[in-house]
């Protein structure tokens, strides 16, 4: 019981003092949320899952199918397929579709993003609004990651390329993106750490407008799902994000899981993030329901105005 | 507005309510439903032939403890501050080592030694009277290494020290966590335990001096330390260590008996060969509902156990329904897997904690009386668990057993010739059996076998045809037994006819009709119609035989007189017992090949009973053993081990059986 306890204020330690305390120091130095959103395109700036909106957006150090888009070491630490899709207040929908696997030595992640934000006239780059305003530019948005991970020296190291575009109204701009990543799995409470450089590549553009990609170096933690009592388990992750302008964006959360009977998990979760774009706010939450090999997840994310609303569904 | 908000209150609460709802139906529709056989101890059990005193019921000494060990112990304050003998350590890095540096470090870290410093520590409880006793070391097996697991035998602890023995729990627990292929290394602990024992007993001002009785020792271990028992018993007879030579041993204790509590085997192998172990009484005992050992493992070592010399041994296993691999132990319990094992394990079939230790100590107390402190009263209730029914838990039994009197007529080892016996002499055959193979027998674990063959035979005394009355003869499977060999053996009146059998759930279909070679066959008959042939029965149709099986057993001796008991008289006759593990539905089936366990009850039937039952029949010339399947319709059955045995009287002195 007492190591139960000492557990819980560890993970809650790991999760909330890296986002608040790290918070803390990037509001002394924060910017005004329109400095803040700046890079594009506005689809890498999304979580991509329900499990990653709900735990803040910190992914890079989690083992699961998404690490495709957030630290390609840790593909293929869970071999899997995942899709969902996400409904935001304006109406705007974005879906994504990601796999890992192992082939010989080598991890292997494939994912796609995409972000749909109807037909309404704007310029590039498309801002967050897109995501909270009917009347907002008509955005699309795409990104296709290949990631390969391998194993060396007691580390797993990735590097994943990606293209994206986006379009907004009839300008289309798009590039090649490149991520590199390592972890390490540690001891201390099972988990695993987490170093990505995400988003590396040309600055692109359209009709004269140029954006730099935002790219960014992202250090996080995560830990395995530890016993609490005969029924729950309870995991944590923290990120900090350290964009290319300096300015830095800790996230993280907690995931409780309660089950009831093995291969039946009724999973919840809570998620807080220093918002990268003006129409984000800091809550997060979700939930999930695994079922042997399936999970269906939901997440929920507070907007500017409105909420958004993300399903994805794993199969392992 | 505030009907707006009691809307919205009431929309929350019943998509709360709808979200409960289908959560709830999710898991109740993975949930298997609790199945278990049913329970005939009402009347198994219901005789009490035994009247000697319960051993499970404490004697007369009072119990007094004591701690032994390095004094040194970081995380025991009992093996640190209450040691009253001091020992040595040892060094076990042949014997045992981490599985990686890493892991190596962690545990030094924790212990505060390695593999090449191992304390030699134990818990002991002896009775206040002057020896010299009998002398008992327990051992735990594999666990969480910080859920210390030498304190959970205190409850045989004391009842044996009340009976006069001593007792010492061995704390192995540095040896526990996620080290592989360490039983050697436990074994090795309990000889280098002995050791110090010795030591003990010989010095002057030892609280133990003289007490110990160094010429009746037994050695008692559960999980891996079951299989360490054995390991034990093997390396205490060898010079050198099996698998590096350069390690001497010269322990050759006087151990007379090994009981093994749901044991391992084979997670050590000596030379890659199976532990051999011979010339020690062995007992047995394994629960059906194991979340752990989930297969009845010790079997394999059961079999492999050789009487050799002449002197009196015998082993005996019991297979205890419903009991699991914790709750041998109090500090494990009823999760076999630990504390989240709950999601996995179904414990609602449990047999309770109190009735499984009960169990374990009216058999192990009994079994050490017996063999340590020649109490030969209790010998009966190793062949026949039924003769002591007053003295067990509610629930099922299959018991094993063979004594070193026994001579193998047949144990389907020796050639691939189905006919042919263990030993010159012996000619088996079938006469209408549908099935007749000799095959491993398999564990219920997948692709895992108990490392012995026996012999199936299968049978359906119905003709085929539309007339379900029809009957043929009765099938039968038979032995003959030549003259020279039942002379040689010394068989008569006070032999016993001892063989161990299980039905299984197969039945064959009916018999082919004997064929009328009087009549012209059809096809011959000019323009005689083509019968249809008949269908052939599906996979899928075959349903498991569900029918109480029984058999007579019938003997003949070489002047042609035969003498025929029921099989049921000497010991049930019981498929295998379904047993789930799991609480998912349908996960055992996918885990095991079978849901359920071949453990073959053995039968000793004292051919004295065939003369009570037929006047005449002379036990003496016995020529013939018939299983004569004329009892039950259609069945089969696993058969093996089969021979006669001179057993002594104090065996049979208690027999349930047709003729008494």
């Amino acid at each position: 019981m007492t190591r139960s306890i000492h557990f819980v204020l560890t993970t809650a330690l790991v999760a909330a003092s890296a986002v608040s305390v790290v918070s803390s120091v990037a509001h002394a130095q924060a910017s005004s949320p329109d400095q803040r959103e700046r890079y594009a395109p506005l689809i890498l700036k999304l979580p991509a899952t329900a499990r990653l909106l709900s735990l803040g957006g910190a992914q890079v150090a989690l083992r699961d199918v998404d690490a495709v888009f957030g630290n390609p070491a840790l593909v293929g630490t869970a071999t899997a397929l995942a899709f969902g899709a996400e409904r935001y207040a304006s109406g705007a929908t974005a879906g994504q579709f990601a796999s890992s696997s192992i082939i010989g030595p080598l991890g292997i992640g494939v994912g796609v993003q995409l972000l749909d934000a109807g037909p309404r006239y704007g310029t590039f780059p498309a801002r967050s609004e897109v995501l909270t305003r009917e009347n907002a530019a008509g955005t699309g948005s795409v990104a296709a990651t290949l990631a390969a991970s391998l194993s060396w020296k007691q580390l797993r190291w990735g590097v994943g390329a990606k293209y994206v575009e986006e379009r907004v109204s009839d300008d289309r701009a798009g590039g090649v993106a490149f991520d590199i990543g390592a972890s390490r799995s540690l001891q201390f409470l099972s988990s695993t750490v987490g170093i990505a450089v995400q988003h590396l590549g040309p600055r692109f553009g359209v009709a004269g407008r140029r954006e730099s990609l935002p790219a960014q170096v992202a250090l996080g933690i995560a830990t395995a799902p530890r016993g609490f009592g005969k029924w729950l388990d309870l995991s944590g992750t923290a990120q900090l994000d350290v964009r290319r302008d300096g300015e830095l964006f800790p996230r993280g959360g907690v995931e409780l899981s309660y089950v009831p009977i093995e291969g039946v998990a009724f999973i919840g979760r809570v998620g807080g993030r220093r918002p990268q774009l003006r129409d984000e706010r800091p809550v997060a939450a979700g939930g999930g329901i695994t079922i042997d090999r399936f999970t269906l997840d939901y997440g929920w994310e507070a907007l500017r105005e409105g909420s958004g609303h993300r399903l994805t569904v794993r199969l392992r | 507005m505030r009907r707006w908000k009691t809307e919205g209150r009431r929309e929350a609460i019943a998509r709360t309510l709808a979200l409960a709802l289908a959560g709830t139906l999710v898991v109740g529709a993975c949930v298997a439903p609790l199945k278990l056989a049913r329970d005939d101890s009402d009347a198994v059990l219901s005789r009490q032939l035994l009247a000697a005193p319960n051993p499970s019921q404490k004697g007369s000494f009072a119990v007094k403890t004591l701690y032994y060990g390095s004094g040194t112990d970081k995380q025991r304050a009992v093996y640190r501050d209450s040691v009253t003998l001091r020992t040595a350590v040892v060094n076990g890095a042949k014997f045992a080592s981490a599985p990686d540096p890493r892991q190596a470090k962690i545990r030094k870290k924790y212990w505060g030694f390695d593999f090449t410093k191992l304390p030699v520590n134990g818990r002991v409880w002896y009775p206040d009277a002057p020896g010299a006793f009998p002398l008992v070391l327990v051992v735990h097996g594999n666990h969480d290494m910080k859920q210390f697991s030498d304190p959970g035998y205190q409850y045989l602890g004391e009842l044996l020290a009340s009976r006069g023995f001593i007792v010492a729990s061995v704390d192995e627990n540095f040896l526990n966590g996620n080290i592989r292929g360490e039983n050697d290394a436990r074994g090795w602990m309990l000889l280098k335990h002995l050791q110090s024992w010795k030591r003990f007993n010989d010095s002057t001002g030892s609280p133990l001096q003289g007490k110990v009785d160094m010429h009746n020792i037994a050695l008692m271990g559960h999980s891996r330390g079951g299989e360490a028992v054995s390991v034990a018993g093997a390396f205490n007879r060898l010079p050198f260590y099996p698998d590096d030579a350069t390690v001497t041993f010269d322990f050759n204790f006087d151990i007379k008996s090994l009981v093994a509590i749901a044991p391992v085997d084979g997670q050590y192998r000596p030379a890659d060969k199976p532990t051999p172990v011979s010339n020690y009484n062995y007992l047995l005992i394994h629960g059906s509902h194991d979340g752990d050992v989930s297969t009845f493992s010790g079997l394999a070592q059961y079999e492999r156990i050789r009487f050799t010399d002449a002197k009196p041994w015998f082993k005996s296993a019991v297979f205890v329904y419903r009991a699991n691999h914790g709750q041998w132990n109090t500090t494990w319990g009823s999760l076999d897997g630990g504390p989240r094992s709950a999601r996995s394990l179904d414990t609602r079939g449990l047999i309770s904690q109190a009735d499984q230790r009960k169990f374990a100590e009216v058999y192990i107390a009994a079994f050490l009386e017996a063999t340590l402190r020649e109490k030969r009263e209790y010998l009966p209730m190793f062949r026949d668990h039924r003769v002591v029914g007053q003295w067990l838990p509610k629930t099922i039994y299959t018991t094993r057993f063979q004594e070193s009197g026994f001579r193998t007529a047949a144990d389907f080892e020796e050639d691939v010739d189905v006919t042919s016996g263990s030993v010159p002499g012996i000619v088996l055959s079938g006469d209408s059996v549908a099935v007749w193979k000799e095959s491993p027998v398999p564990f219920r674990a997948r692709a895992t076998t108990q490392a012995h063959n026996a012999v199936t035979i299968g049978w359906n005394n119905r003709i085929a045809g539309s007339d379900t009355t029809k009957m043929g003869t009765p099938a039968a499977f038979a032995m003959q037994v030549s003259d020279s060999l039942r002379t040689s053996w010394n068989v008569g009146a006070a032999t016993s006819l001892v063989f161990s059998l299980s039905p299984t759930d197969a039945k064959p279909g009916p018999r082919a009709a004997a064929r009328d070679t009087t009549k012209k066959a059809d096809s011959l008959v000019k323009g005689a119609p083509k019968k249809a042939a008949p269908r052939k029965p599906s996979a899928k149709d075959a349903k498991p035989d569900t029918v109480p099986i029984d058999l007579s057993m019938v003997v003949t001796d070489a002047s042609g007189r035969s003498a025929s008991l029921p099989l049921s008289a000497y010991g049930v006759v019981r498929r295998p017992l379904e047993s789930y593990v799991y609480r998912r539905a349908g996960r055992d089936k996918q885990r095991f090949a079978n849901v359920y366990e071949i453990v073959l009850q053995t039968y000793a039937i004292p051919l004295a009973d065939f003369v009570r039952a037929t006047p005449g029949f002379d036990p003496a010339r016995i020529a013939r053993v018939q299983w004569r399947f004329d009892r039950s319709v259609a069945g089969t059955i696993v058969l093996d081990n089969i021979g006669f045995s001179n057993m002594r009287s104090e065996f049979t002195a208690q027999t349930v059986g047709a003729a008494r």
